[in-house]
């Protein structure tokens, strides 16, 4: 333990020379907590009163200083858990927006603490890329904490706040680094459908960066007023994943569907409907949801009952189950405030070219950003359509108070055994060689996720091979056409 | 900035205490609990006994006159927020709006008060560059500003004069010591000249102030509410609120709270005080009060 702590201590003296060669060295233990924005076109303020000194241990939210802009006194709050290691102004000092406030010394990264033979053998300058490069891999191989993933703080806050294991997004950055993107992509937003354009993700969630700030201020710690629909989103999340989540995966093949909708193309135009994949998702799954009520449900605030609102009631041990009559089904929604999942009410009542229509109505309000409240509350059951941005499996989190939600791949052509097992025979001599029929079909992935306490996985597959099973032979839901 | 259109409900609160530290505790109270993004803004109007509120990094033996106010029994309290010192009494109407952070916009809260106003009474206020209002003609100020962010959320309060005794309300904001004092605290501005509602509009009253600036509010949300709070109960119930209020009252936030200052005594004496308490000095000294 000793030698550990040694060890420690040498490599952060290692890692501090490391700090002057690699550019942005993610985890080293010591961040500089910068003024964030004020707000107000407010670029300056004056420190008039520090809670914290050098030395001291500061959590997470916890008062570092009392500042004073014009009429306006603002209490800074610590972003980080930590020991504060310097403070840059003095009281009546002006500091400025978007440059240092205090250097906090994070919480001890386990990279630290694991990699000290490998940093004391390299030395400083030479070993910078193959340091760098050895961690990328042990990230990617590493299943520990999230000490070894490469993010910059403002992405692990981010991953923390909604409960995201760094270790399973996969980075897209430099060197395995995972990058904000990668994290709001793992949280599975989405636009509407396939078809039409999606918005460009990456500039929808950048703070909006006046021209003339210092250039430090874009590179980390980006300070985004979280506005909107996003502070939802947090809210959201957190409530979320207090819900016991099981998956349930499947492929489906859309030949059917591909060809069903190339066909209803003309037809839709003449109806002016855009018709994209999503309403057949969504009408197949009202369709299933017939058979299976318990998925379109909703549990109580108090995560004690569930509720069931139409006149059958399963009680489930102490709890209640609501089955809703309407199947009020939710989509994902990327907007340019983030993420919205308004519902299609009653759906079970719609034609498909009807729900078509009222994806489209939802898609352009919500690229005003002008979603109506009726249309975000009273969702039964969720639907993502992260294939249109891309994708095959994933791990949707469920919406509460609902109890199951599906994430939807992107189409992708890829070959499989053809479906009647038309078999070419080939004989030679005395060998018989079955040639099994190979062909490229269209297929999707669907993810389904449900909450474990009130839904068990027979049910959540019945129901899936039920969806499955209306996309591949879309004449079941024409036989149910009233 | 301002362009986010506002939430969806909007709460109205009317406070019954005349208590200055009784309000300033209960209006900090709800700043630091009242989650205005789940539960919607709040608009909270009071008045006051006559008091002297000086800003939270100010020095009260700079702005305020002590000997005149502890001879008239007006009160003196810091509040949390920045800015300069005002003086209140029942004429006056203190008027406190809760947000985000990210909605916090001062200019735009004058605009709808003054709007308000303006049509309610024959008075002419026109909001300035410092977040003032001033009365038209003459640039008579009847209302200074202030605002609190902390935690993504933020809080803009007002004086609103509609009635006031200028004389006393001059006498107690010019401190004798003013001139004898070096020190960073944040100075008051000295608005030229100052004006009451009432000077323009002699029906103009506190409450119909209330009322046309509630009327206006409500129609910012989609929902709102109105609700009259007895105050003092409430402090009394709530220690959480009791903790705040006995903080506001204490000697220890009143003056301790000043940045520390040099004062020059009468004769060449040098004091220099730090957190309200004597640092050093070279002379003795008689405490008047």
């Amino acid at each position: 333990m000793m030698a550990a702590r040694l060890l420690g201590t040498s490599s952060r003296i290692a890692k501090f020379s490391r700090h002057f060669h690699t550019a942005k060295a993610a985890f080293l233990p010591v961040v500089q907590f910068k003024l964030s924005d004020i707000g107000e076109g407010i670029a300056e303020v004056q420190v008039k009163e520090w809670y914290v000194k050098e030395g001291d241990t500061i959590s997470q939210f916890d008062k570092v200083c009392e500042v004073q802009s014009d009429k306006a006194a603002v209490t800074i709050s610590s972003r980080y858990d930590g020991i504060v290691r310097k403070l840059y102004h003095d009281v009546d000092g002006m500091a400025r927006v978007g440059q240092a406030l205090i250097d906090v010394e994070v919480e001890g990264n386990v990279e630290e603490d694991e990699k000290p033979k490998k940093e004391e053998k390299k030395g400083a300058v030479t070993s910078t890329p193959q340091a760098s490069k050895e961690s990328a891999t042990s990230a990617s191989e590493s299943s520990a904490s999230d000490g070894k993933v490469l993010a910059t703080p403002a992405v692990r806050r981010l991953a923390m706040e909604n409960k995201v294991k760094l270790s399973s997004v996969r980075g897209s950055g430099k060197e395995g680094r995972v990058l904000k993107e990668d994290v709001l992509k793992f949280l599975g937003q989405v636009p509407a459908d396939h078809s039409s354009g999606s918005t460009n993700i990456r500039t929808t969630h950048q703070a909006p960066l006046p021209a003339a700030k210092s250039y430090e201020a874009l590179k980390e710690d980006v300070a985004v007023p979280i506005r909107g629909y996003t502070r939802a989103m947090i809210k959201t999340m957190t409530e979320a994943l207090k819900i016991p989540h099981f998956g349930y995966n499947d492929e489906i093949n859309v030949d059917a569907l591909v060809k069903l909708r190339g066909e209803l193309k003309d037809f839709a135009k003449e109806r002016h409907v855009k018709l994209s994949y999503m309403p057949f998702f969504i009408k197949a799954a009202s369709l299933a949801l017939f058979e299976f009520p318990g998925l379109n449900a909703t549990t109580d605030d108090k995560l004690e009952n569930i509720i069931h609102k139409v006149s059958t009631s399963i009680m489930v041990n102490t709890q209640k189950l609501i089955l809703k009559a309407s199947h009020n089904i939710c989509l994902a929604m990327d907007t340019p405030g983030g993420l919205v999942v308004p519902n299609i009410k009653n759906c079970e009542q719609r034609s498909i070219f009807e729900i078509a229509q009222e994806i489209t109505r939802l898609m352009e309000a919500g690229k005003r950003q002008q979603i109506g409240r009726e249309d975000l509350v009273g969702g039964t059951f969720t639907l993502s359509n992260i294939g249109a941005i891309g994708g095959t499996y994933a791990s949707p989190v469920i919406f509460p108070p609902q109890v199951a939600i599906g994430a939807i791949g992107a189409i992708e052509r890829l070959p499989r055994f053809d479906k009647h097992d038309n078999v070419q025979l080939n004989i030679n001599c005395f060998l018989e060689i079955y040639l099994f029929q190979v062909i490229a079909a269209n297929v999707i992935k669907v993810s389904w996720c449900a909450d474990h306490r009130v839904v068990d996985g027979a049910t959540m597959a019945r129901f899936g091979n039920r969806w499955k099973f209306y996309l591949e032979h879309p004449s079941a839901m024409l036989a149910q056409l009233k | 900035m301002c362009t986010i259109s506002r939430g969806k409900i909007g709460k109205i609160l009317k406070s019954t205490s005349t208590c200055i530290f009784e309000n300033l505790a209960f209006e900090e109270h709800i700043f630091r609990t009242h989650n205005v993004e789940r539960s919607g803004e709040v608009l909270l109007m009071w008045s006051n006994r006559p008091s002297v509120v000086i800003g939270r990094h100010q020095n009260p033996w700079v702005e305020v006159n002590l000997p005149f106010a502890k001879e008239t029994n007006i009160e003196i309290a810091r509040r949390h927020s920045g800015g300069g010192t005002v003086y209140h009494d029942q004429g006056n109407l203190n008027i406190s709006l809760l947000t985000t952070h990210a909605q916090h916009c001062r200019p735009k809260n004058l605009k709808f008060i003054s709007d308000a106003l303006n049509s309610n009474f024959t008075v002419q206020i026109v909001p300035n560059s410092r977040d003032d209002m001033e009365l038209q003609p003459g640039n008579r100020k009847c209302s200074g500003t202030a605002a609190r962010i902390a935690k993504g959320q933020a809080y803009h309060h007002l004086t609103l004069l509609i009635d006031a005794d200028l004389e006393i309300l001059k006498k107690s904001l010019k401190s004798p010591f003013r001139d004898q004092i070096e020190s960073n605290a944040t100075r008051s501005v000295r608005a030229l000249a100052v004006g009451f509602l009432r000077e323009d509009d002699g029906n103009a009253s506190v409450e119909g102030a209330e009322m046309a600036i509630s009327e206006v509010y409500r129609k910012l949300f989609e929902q709102s509410q109105f609700e009259t709070i007895d105050v003092s109960s409430k402090i009394a119930a709530n220690p959480e609120i009791l903790k705040i209020l006995e903080e506001l009252k204490s000697w220890k936030w009143i003056y301790g709270k000043s940045p520390k200052f040099q004062f020059s005594g009468e004769n060449g004496q040098e004091i220099e005080v730090k957190d309200g308490l004597i640092m050093g000095t070279d002379q003795r000294f008689s405490t008047d009060f």
